[in-house]
């Protein structure tokens, strides 16, 4: 049974801030099956135009993204460091309506994936920068979601955990819609991704 | 909406602040017992107790109104800091869960609020019942509703203002307006004082406040709303 894709279609989106451009009237359809790879240098509009797919910023133009389970984990991540690992996903979790006995069974592959496992009842504040990005992570693919988008998910990452975030996101883009931001897209070694070059608030 | 408002509560329940409302409740306990002239003997408070009924009930209140007002602040400014605004970006996925997130840090601050309070009066009707003391139940109750509106003041004064400067320490201005106005109130006679009295909810100014009470509610709520109005607009 071929699933129905799932598609992000952007039309004339154009995001203005008080001192520049974020992004200048882009029109895109991103559809599931590929991986999708925003690339360009700092500044070009890649993280402007995920967060105006999140609703995070407001923004002229239009975007139609039908209601499917969304996972994102932000460039800066920033998670109350007071909280312990597992304290802190439950909270995510229950927010994405995570079924308890599956939440479970997520983190826990997830913990394993990431070599975290150890560090469940630790309080935020005392991981490392790599490893919260692993938890910034975690949190987006815990509900398993039908749109992935991770926003620079190789920064802070020790080569290890690299090529294993690489592999699972290229095994996820062949049934979800992927998209990644990074200054890396070489390292994404698959015949299915599609770049986006970015170049000061447009798509070349 | 619930997990949400589960979200906020995690947030806030951590060791400063529990340190910080235990420390102000024990603070509490020990003046309420002080107030009540316990150290001169429960004869000699039952001897004069006509005479210190009315001063145990102001100074009691008084006590409650310090650290009711200085509580709401703490959680308005604990919750209302820049790292939990930064968790926005986890929660929200549309409009709709944005007005969650924004609506359930209101509550989270309101039922916290409320928690210490009904323990707060809760403290003061038991430990009057030890003393010979008569509690009018009636003054009582108006005391209390007016103490609750007054942290509701607060508690929304604190929030607009971290919200507006979104620096921690901007919840210090409703701490300093609170201590002007104690001791304004209670040292002068002003008619200036008494025209403060009117638009800003104090015990002290009860009587002058009392009249315009339909007006407090209706502008914390339009603040309540503008303040909703004002974060959803804003970008994460």
């Amino acid at each position: 049974m071929i699933s129905k894709p799932i598609n992000i279609t952007i039309n004339d989106l154009s995001k203005t801030y008080q001192q520049s451009k974020g992004i200048v009237s882009v029109s895109k359809v991103f559809e599931s099956g590929k991986l999708h790879i925003f690339s360009g240098e700092n500044g070009s509009g890649k993280s402007t135009l995920i967060k105006c797919m999140m609703n995070l910023v407001h923004y002229q133009g239009h975007i139609e993204k039908r209601r499917y389970r969304i996972g994102y984990a932000p460039e800066h991540y920033n998670m109350p460091g007071h909280m312990t690992v597992n304290e802190f996903l439950r909270a995510i979790g229950r927010i994405k309506h995570l079924y308890q006995p599956f939440y479970h069974v997520e983190l826990k592959t997830y913990l394993e994936m990431f070599d975290l496992s150890h560090k469940i009842n630790e309080p935020i504040k005392y991981l490392s920068n790599g490893m919260k990005q692993k938890i910034n992570l975690i949190q987006a693919l815990l509900n398993q979601p039908k749109i992935i988008i991770l926003d620079e998910p190789l920064v802070g990452l020790d080569v290890e955990s690299q090529k294993k975030l690489i592999k699972r996101v290229i095994d996820l883009s062949k049934h979800c819609l992927v998209i990644i931001s990074t200054h890396y897209p070489e390292k994404f070694k698959t015949k299915r991704k599609e770049i986006h070059h970015f170049y000061q608030g447009k798509i070349l | 909406m619930m997990d949400y408002i589960k979200l906020h509560m995690d947030l806030i329940n951590h060791k400063t602040m529990w340190l910080i409302v235990i420390i102000t409740l024990l603070i509490l306990h020990g003046g309420i017992i002080y107030a009540s002239q316990i150290n001169e003997g429960y004869a000699y408070m039952d001897g004069f107790r006509h005479e210190f009924s009315l001063d145990y009930f102001n100074e009691s209140f008084q006590l409650m109104e310090m650290t009711m007002v200085f509580l709401t602040i703490f959680i308005g400014m604990t919750l209302g800091q820049s790292n939990n605004q930064g968790l926005m970006i986890y929660t929200v996925y549309s409009r709709k869960s944005k007005l969650y997130f924004i609506v359930g840090r209101l509550l989270t601050g309101l039922f916290w609020m409320t928690l210490v309070m009904v323990y707060v009066l809760t403290l003061l009707y038991i430990f009057t019942s030890y003393t010979p003391y008569d509690l009018q139940f009636n003054d009582y109750m108006q005391a209390s509703i007016h103490l609750y509106k007054e942290c509701i003041q607060y508690y929304i004064w604190t929030l607009c203002l971290m919200q507006i400067f979104n620096h921690m320490l901007m919840g210090l201005i409703p701490l300093m307006v609170f201590w002007l106005l104690e001791i304004l109130t209670s040292t002068s006679n002003h008619s200036f004082i008494n025209h403060i009295n009117k638009w800003v909810i104090n015990i002290q100014g009860y009587e002058a406040s009392k009249k315009n009470i339909l007006i407090f509610a209706i502008l914390y709520f339009f603040m309540s709303i503008n303040y909703i109005i004002v974060l959803l607009k804003k970008d994460c």
